[in-house]
């Protein structure tokens, strides 16, 4: 074994002074291994998808607790969960799936209001954050958190109803667990400041990250056809969750890979230094440079996204 | 090491600093996993070029070496491809 690995990363007469693992054919061998394992992954997740998929550990009420455990934090009334905002967070999931948009507004225009007003909530504030490729609830709720407008959403005191949604589907091409969290209030919180009468008037508050100009509460939402396209009778189908994380799963492997053949290169330019062997082969520097780049990749692509 | 690190530290330094960028904006493109790959595979095709671009210029290119950058600029996209397509099914 400590042979094998000597042959493998280490410069020796065995290997001709380049360790086993920066020989062209392994490296050839590798790489086409790594390549159909990429598309044998994608099959078993489309073939099998209770044994490897996309792994989500966030639930509603996980949410809201961390929510609550914020807004307390900041001297905050918690927030309740609401069936209605529920119910527009997951018809606006799966308008995000159906219409393949990571956006606040739909391509055709629809905006978060919409769904919150479809779903027969009368709001006199609203708001929305969203989130994907996060697999914990605290993940996304330290995401919103470290966001200063989804921040200002999460801490808002004009908030007093919260609706979750938690979908897995594919999004932008991509299987993705996205989270809606649609803010609102029926009545003016006791924010110090807010005028009831002069509110109650005026344009609701969106504080949202990318929020457009937002409707008059009694603005009727249509499509291109004047109907509003939205099943909101639709209910959650359960999530089964697969036995193995596909993108867990797949970055530790590529993750061993790189740091593998980045060891084998480091290695052999400190032997090849101190036994002072000419050979003529490419800068290990600039392999270093680009595997590197690789791992730094893999380490930070994982990484969810709001907006 | 490092008499060949200053031998070619102009080269080195421009490296560095352009798969910095394409680091930058693959992680600004995201999550657009598609145009990531995308981009990664530019990135790649650059690293090969400018590697035996160099290595041209300074007389020693040679037939292995070209293999040898094509090899693990190919190991790169089988990698960054095994994760987007096993791992995110794009």
């Amino acid at each position: 074994m400590k042979e094998f690995l000597h042959h493998l990363f280490l410069p020796h007469i065995s290997n001709n002074y380049r360790p086993k693992l920066l020989h062209h054919k392994t490296i050839l061998f590798i790489t086409v291994i790594i390549f159909f394992a990429g598309f044998s992954l994608s099959a078993i997740r489309t073939t099998f998808p209770s044994v490897l998929g996309t792994f989500s550990d966030i639930s509603s009420d996980q949410l809201l607790l961390l929510t609550n455990q914020k807004r307390q934090e900041n001297g905050l009334p918690p927030l309740s969960l609401n069936q209605e905002l529920s119910q527009a967070a997951f018809n606006k999931a799966n308008n995000m799936f159906a219409e393949d948009y990571w956006a606040h507004n739909s391509p055709d225009g629809k905006t978060p209001w919409v769904f919150i007003k479809a779903a027969g909530y009368n709001y006199i504030y609203a708001g929305e954050n969203l989130a994907r490729g996060f697999t914990t609830p605290s993940d996304v709720v330290n995401a919103w958190m470290a966001s200063p407008e989804h921040r200002q959403n999460m801490l808002s005191p004009n908030y007093t109803n919260v609706g979750y949604a938690v979908e897995t589907g594919k999004l932008n091409g991509e299987d993705t667990v996205l989270v809606v969290e649609m803010l609102g209030s029926t009545a003016l919180a006791a924010a110090p400041g807010n005028e009831l009468a002069s509110a109650s008037n005026k344009a609701p508050e969106i504080p949202s990250v990318n929020s457009p100009a937002t409707p008059s509460p009694t603005a009727k939402p249509a499509n291109k056809s004047g109907q509003l396209v939205l099943d909101a009778n639709k209910t959650p189908v359960p999530y089964v969750k697969p036995l193995v994380d596909s993108a867990s799963f797949s970055s530790n492997i590529a993750l061993i890979v790189v740091a593998l053949f980045i060891l084998a290169l480091i290695m052999d330019m400190i032997v090849i230094e101190r036994k002072k062997v000419v050979r003529l082969v490419g800068h290990n520097i600039d392999h270093l440079f680009f595997l590197t780049l690789l791992l730094i990749l893999i380490t930070l692509i994982v990484r969810g996204a709001i907006i | 090491m490092i008499k060949k690190l200053n031998e070619h530290i102009i080269y080195y330094i421009s490296l560095a600093a352009i798969l910095f960028l394409g680091l930058f904006l693959i992680l600004s493109l995201g999550p657009n996993k598609q145009l990531q790959m995308t981009v990664f595979v530019i990135l790649s095709v650059f690293y090969v070029i400018w590697g035996l671009l160099h290595h041209f210029i300074n007389h020693e290119l040679t037939t292995k070496l070209v293999v040898e950058y094509i090899l693990i600029a190919s190991l790169g996209i089988a990698i960054m491809l095994f994760l987007l397509k096993g791992g995110y099914g794009i």
